[in-house]
């Protein structure tokens, strides 16, 4: 009995709540074992798979994993963006704002959609309509959401580019997408997303279609527009620099479920998962030069062959026999709120725990280029 | 030829081999400069290869060797005032009303076995400079010299034979492999057309470019989407690694592929120029790769190099204001790191209708700081040698400085307008 | 030179790569010491993994769709059906189409469907109507198919000829294509089988096929146009291969799947015009039957409630028709190389 409260503590403080009852005021949105699968012809994909994390209001988290990992389905999952079939949600439960989303009526949804949570995409020239112009097409949306009339909806239009570093909105409004450059574009987008205030924007690769110094200038945009409007930020990519950046928060996933979770800085200056440490080991830097890169070995598994014990166990340094028989739990690692899914952690890893970071620790595990 | 025990037997499959090559005799196929040779191939087999396979005929006169007698840090490519514009064409009547500055005037050397990157933004012209150093796109103006021979004077057949000492490998691992194809005709139509039309030293290369990338013998039968992006890209590198050439232009090789999967390919790319002694053109637009990859880096905006330096004079101290922009622009994994950064504001130009004076000049910070000298605008700057082996082409080279762009950075705000009035 | 260059052949076992320093500093990730080069590289390939998903080559994926597609499925098993039928048809089924039954008596009324004349008989000569509809199919779906092919192989060239070569050739045949396509097509099918068709069944195909490769050739040329601009043809260039193969190997095979899913509506298009021309008395010679003739010559015994007569053709057009646009939307899905399920 004193065991399961202990464990039921644990979870209550790092944002796991009971079933069917509503998180703090202070969490604004709270995904819980939330499972997204797919159901295609070669058998059932799990692409989302029992994943649990929470955004607090006005806070940042920076999703983050390779093409495929179900970073991306997470967010859809959230938006209920998704084709039902091929997609099925299995189980989980999504609260947003003191209510459960997931059973929310589609004409709600709808409602939420755009007015609470906006979204960015990384394509911005196939999320914007190409026989709109830009300035029809954010007033459309304010008018539709905050009930003003046309006038005023122009009106926020113009504001609203303003805001995103637009020179000239009065006539920017006039223009088509296609007459705008993809910087240009994703700013629109962001205007977009931004004109109804949202509580939460979903911000899915918003920089990777973009050159190096237009993903600047968004990037700051990004932080600016966040900090002004204090709405929290749930940030999706592949670029570990990006999330460090950006979030305070950050979730890593692999093949469909969360492998650690913590602050950004415990995550990227000392992360407790194989996968999270290889993926940072990996980046090439100066320092590196001459000498091998540590590259991961190996490839994702497919989705329809997912090994039995841990997913990541093919392509770990650390492997040992019960990494391919044990499903590792994401269990607290450090005492601080980090999370790793991991069996180096469990009893029956400690063992080998000092050997694998020590190591770690004695080299520096420091992210990243020195410029 | 050098090896007489593999001499072409008629060369129907189920006949064997009259006497099977030693595992351990391999074919030198540097033996000779020249031609790309395997083994002499009877009259009937290329008669039958020919129909085959759609009427290559294979090439009788040797090319010399270009690359002969280069030793390690002379110059293996020369490229001098090359130029690519391209016409565009508008208007009913289909005339030219415009052209794009694709390259537009470059100078530079790559020395043998050094790895020579090309960095800048899309539409700087880094890709199409890097097809029209093979001419896979044809220059409009300037000299490309591959040892002692001018690639852009080459006749079309002569073009054919060089291909196997000039490869490419391409950003895109999808699109680059051509779907329909089974490996072994992707990695061998390259020796076939290079003039190996028997049909077991074809496959035994394909085999050992397979696994000189990494990948198993068997999977030759096997189609590119049975694949991952990594195993994709090695398949790229394999194909342009059997011709045994001496220079690749990687063009973004790694871009494509995910976090852990471009460090396999970078250490593959590094591991395989050691191995087989092979010089590099690398594009890129990702400053951090470039700089754990590069021996020298020439920075490109707008069809022309502004910046060029050994990469850890280009990194330590870069000397052009657009270099120390897109360094800034980098996004640290380092959280403890966030530091306040240079944001350039609106976008590169049109290549079409380059600024006038120097290209940069609408975007530059240093510019702005210098309280927006008349020279810019008026003159374009020369690519000037400031140091030996660093050259960049800004008139005020002299006073950019780190501590110039912090100071820039701090005064202004970092949400900065997406467009700038020329 | 530090080293020996390689050759592909040598084994690359022995090469000394400097592993060890970065094995040491990375935090043991992976490289566990490694004194194999090529093993490690294949490590880290992951070429030991299984490819999870069984291996299929391109037609293997297709029919794999393909079977998923009910509608398509049924319109393949109708469409063999009936070529079974037209071939192997006329030597079993009892009635020989050369004989009349009673030369003669010529009857007013035909016969209502029986158990000895399923599709019933006809007015007139009394033939057995299936008799008819079979040896009809005969003709018609030769025409319908080989008139299809014909057109196809025409505009394949004109398009692959136009698209490669461009230029003043590509000006000349697009303007072709263009006369083509502003001709009033039917009134010209029309006229053509009046002067040159005389009711032959080859003649009749040449015509048909001389009118339906317009499409196909704007749709190869422009496959051309966007697969030659793809990065595996260049990357063919850039080994060397000629133009050639470029053409036969890297080009075709790509642009096969539009062709074939516009040729299976080519094949329905001119089922249904020979069945028209051939009604209008200017198609095949109307002793022998096609599906279009058969209409034609019951056409005066409608009116005494013969509905058998034309019913069963007229059955046989629409299924067959069906069963062609059914086969094609299936091969659309089949053959988008963007979905594998």
């Amino acid at each position: 009995m004193t065991a399961e409260a202990t464990v039921a503590e644990i979870s209550v403080t790092i944002g796991e709540r009971p079933a069917g009852t509503a998180p703090g005021e202070d969490i604004l949105l709270d995904v819980r074992g939330l499972q997204t699968h797919f159901h295609v012809m070669d058998g059932t994909v799990r692409a989302v798979d029992g994943v649990s994390f929470s955004v607090p209001r006005g806070g940042t988290v920076g999703l983050v994993g390779e093409s495929a990992c179900g970073k991306s389905v997470t967010a859809l999952t959230i938006m209920r963006l998704l084709d039902i079939p091929p997609a099925e949600i299995v189980g989980g439960e999504v609260w947003f704002d003191g209510r459960e989303i997931l059973a929310l009526p589609e004409e709600e949804m709808r409602h939420l959609r755009g007015n609470d949570i906006a979204m960015i995409f990384q394509e911005p020239l196939t999320s914007l309509n190409p026989v709109l112009t830009v300035g029809d097409q954010i007033s459309e949306q304010v008018r539709l959401h905050l009930k003003v009339d046309k006038k005023e909806g122009l009106g926020r239009a113009i504001e609203s580019l303003r805001t995103v570093g637009i020179p000239n909105p009065e006539q920017r409004v006039k223009q088509y997408p296609h007459e705008m450059s993809g910087g240009m574009r994703q700013r629109v987008m962001i205007a977009m997303a931004l004109s109804c205030e949202p509580k939460l924007l979903i911000a899915d690769e918003p920089t990777t279609a973009l050159d190096v110094t237009i993903q600047a200038q968004i990037l700051e945009l990004l932080k600016a527009v966040q900090e002004r409007t204090k709405s929290a930020l749930m940030l999706i990519t592949h670029d570990l620099g990006v999330v460090a950046e950006m979030v305070d928060e950050i979730v890593v996933m692999y093949a469909g479920q969360i492998v650690e979770q913590g602050t950004a800085e415990q995550v990227l200056t000392r992360p407790m998962d194989p996968y999270t440490m290889g993926l940072i080991e990996s980046l090439p830097s100066v320092k590196k030069r001459g000498g091998r890169l540590s590259a991961i070995k190996g490839v994702v598994p497919s989705p329809f062959n997912l090994p039995p014990g841990c997913r990541f166990a093919p392509r770990c340094p650390y492997v040992w026999d019960a990494c391919r028989t044990t499903s590792p739990e994401l269990i607290p690692v450090g005492g601080h709120g980090q999370r790793a899914r991991c069996l180096l952690h469990t009893p029956a890893g400690a063992p080998r725990r000092a050997a694998v970071f020590d190591t770690a620790a004695s080299s520096g595990t420091t992210a990243g280029h020195g410029a | 030829m050098t090896d007489q025990a593999t001499t072409p037997t008629p060369d129907t499959d189920e006949t064997p081999v009259a006497a099977p090559t030693p595992a351990d005799a391999p074919t030198p196929i540097r033996a000779t400069p020249g031609v790309l040779e395997g083994e002499e191939p009877s009259v009937e087999a290329l008669e039958r290869d020919w129909q085959r396979d759609g009427g290559e005929v294979p090439s009788e006169e040797p090319l010399a060797d270009p690359a002969h007698g280069i030793v390690e840090g002379e110059a293996l490519l020369r490229v001098s005032g090359l130029k690519k514009h391209f016409p565009v064409y508008g208007g009913l009547l289909r005339r030219q009303v415009a052209t794009v500055y694709a390259v537009d005037g470059v100078d530079f050397e790559v020395r043998k076995g050094d790895v020579f990157s090309l960095v800048g933004e899309s539409g700087c012209g880094k890709t199409t400079l890097g097809r029209t150093v093979l001419r896979l796109v044809e220059p409009t103006a300037g000299t490309v010299h591959f040892g002692a021979l001018d690639v852009t004077r080459l006749k079309s057949s002569e073009l054919r034979r060089l291909r196997s000492k000039m490869q490419i490998v391409f950003q895109d691992p999808f699109g680059s492999l051509n779907p329909r194809m089974p490996v072994s005709d992707i990695i061998g139509e390259g020796l076939i057309a290079q003039g190996l039309t028997d049909r077991k030293a074809r496959d035994r290369r394909v085999g050992d470019a397979l696994e000189a990338v990494g990948l198993r013998r068997d999977y030759t039968r096997r189609y590119p989407h049975e694949f991952s992006g990594g195993q994709r890209q090695r398949i790229g590198v394999a194909r342009a690694l059997a011709l045994e050439p001496d220079f690749i232009v990687l063009d973004e090789p790694v871009s494509a592929l995910d976090v852990s999967i471009q460090s396999q390919v970078l250490n593959l790319l590094l591991d395989l120029r050691k191995d087989f002694d092979l010089t590099y053109l690398f594009i890129s637009h990702n400053l951090s790769v470039i700089e754990y990859v590069s021996d020298r880096v020439g920075v490109m905006y707008l069809g022309q190099i502004v910046e060029l330096a050994s990469s850890e004079e280009l990194y330590r101290s870069p000397r052009h204001p657009y270099t120390l922009a897109l360094l800034s622009a980098i996004p640290d994994p380092d959280p403890r790191r966030r530091h306040k950064r240079l944001v350039l504001k609106g976008d590169v130009p049109s290549p079409v209708n380059p600024p006038a004076g120097c290209h940069f000049h609408t975007r530059c910070w240093l510019r702005e700081q210098l309280g927006n000298p008349e020279q810019c605008v008026s003159a374009e700057p020369d690519l000037r040698e400031l140091m030996p082996g660093h050259k960049a082409k800004c008139h005020f080279a002299e006073q950019v400085s780190g501590a110039k762009a912090a100071e820039f950075a701090a005064e202004h705000s970092t949400v900065v307008p997406a467009v700038v009035d020329a | 030179m530090a080293h020996e260059a390689k050759s592909l052949s040598t084994p690359t076992g022995s090469a000394p790569i400097d592993v060890e320093a970065d094995a040491i500093q990375a935090i043991g990730m992976g490289i566990a010491q490694p004194d194999d080069a090529t093993a490690l590289r294949r490590e880290e390939a992951g070429a030991d993994y299984e490819v999870a998903l069984e291996s299929l080559n391109q037609w293997q994926l297709a029919w794999r769709k393909f079977r998923h597609h009910r509608l398509a499925l049924m319109g393949l098993g109708i469409l063999a059906s009936f070529f079974i039928i037209a071939l192997v048809g006329p030597i079993v089924w009892p009635f020989d189409f050369n004989t009349i039954p009673q030369p003669d008596v010529i009857v007013y009324q035909g016969r209502p469907p029986s158990l000895v004349h399923p599709f019933g008989e006809t007015g007139g000569l009394q033939r057995d109507v299936l008799n008819l509809v079979i040896n009809g199919a005969r003709t018609s779906l030769f025409i319908g198919f080989s008139s299809m092919a014909l057109g196809v192989l025409i505009g394949t060239i004109v398009g692959s000829l136009a698209g490669f070569i461009g230029g003043v050739l590509d000006n000349v045949l697009m303007r072709t294509v263009d006369v083509f396509l502003s001709i009033p097509l039917l009134f010209l099918i029309l006229v053509a089988s009046r002067f040159f068709g005389n009711g032959n069944v080859m003649l009749i195909v040449m015509i048909f096929a001389f009118f339906s490769w317009m499409g196909i050739a704007r749709l190869v040329r422009s496959l051309f146009l966007s697969i030659r601009e793809r990065e595996f043809v260049e990357a063919a260039r850039a080994v060397g291969v000629r133009d050639r193969r470029i053409i036969f190997r890297h080009i075709l095979p790509n642009a096969i799947s539009p062709i074939v899913v516009s040729a299976s509506l080519i094949v329905a298009a001119n089922i249904i015009s020979e069945a028209f021309v051939s009604f209008l008395g200017f198609g095949v010679n109307p002793i022998y039957p096609t599906w279009g003739n058969i209409l034609s010559n019951a056409l005066t015994f409608i009116p005494l409630g013969n509905w058998w007569w034309p019913f069963f053709p007229g059955l046989m057009i629409i299924l067959t028709v069906l069963a062609v646009n059914f086969v094609g939307d299936g091969l659309r899905d089949a053959l988008d190389p963007r979905t594998r399920a």
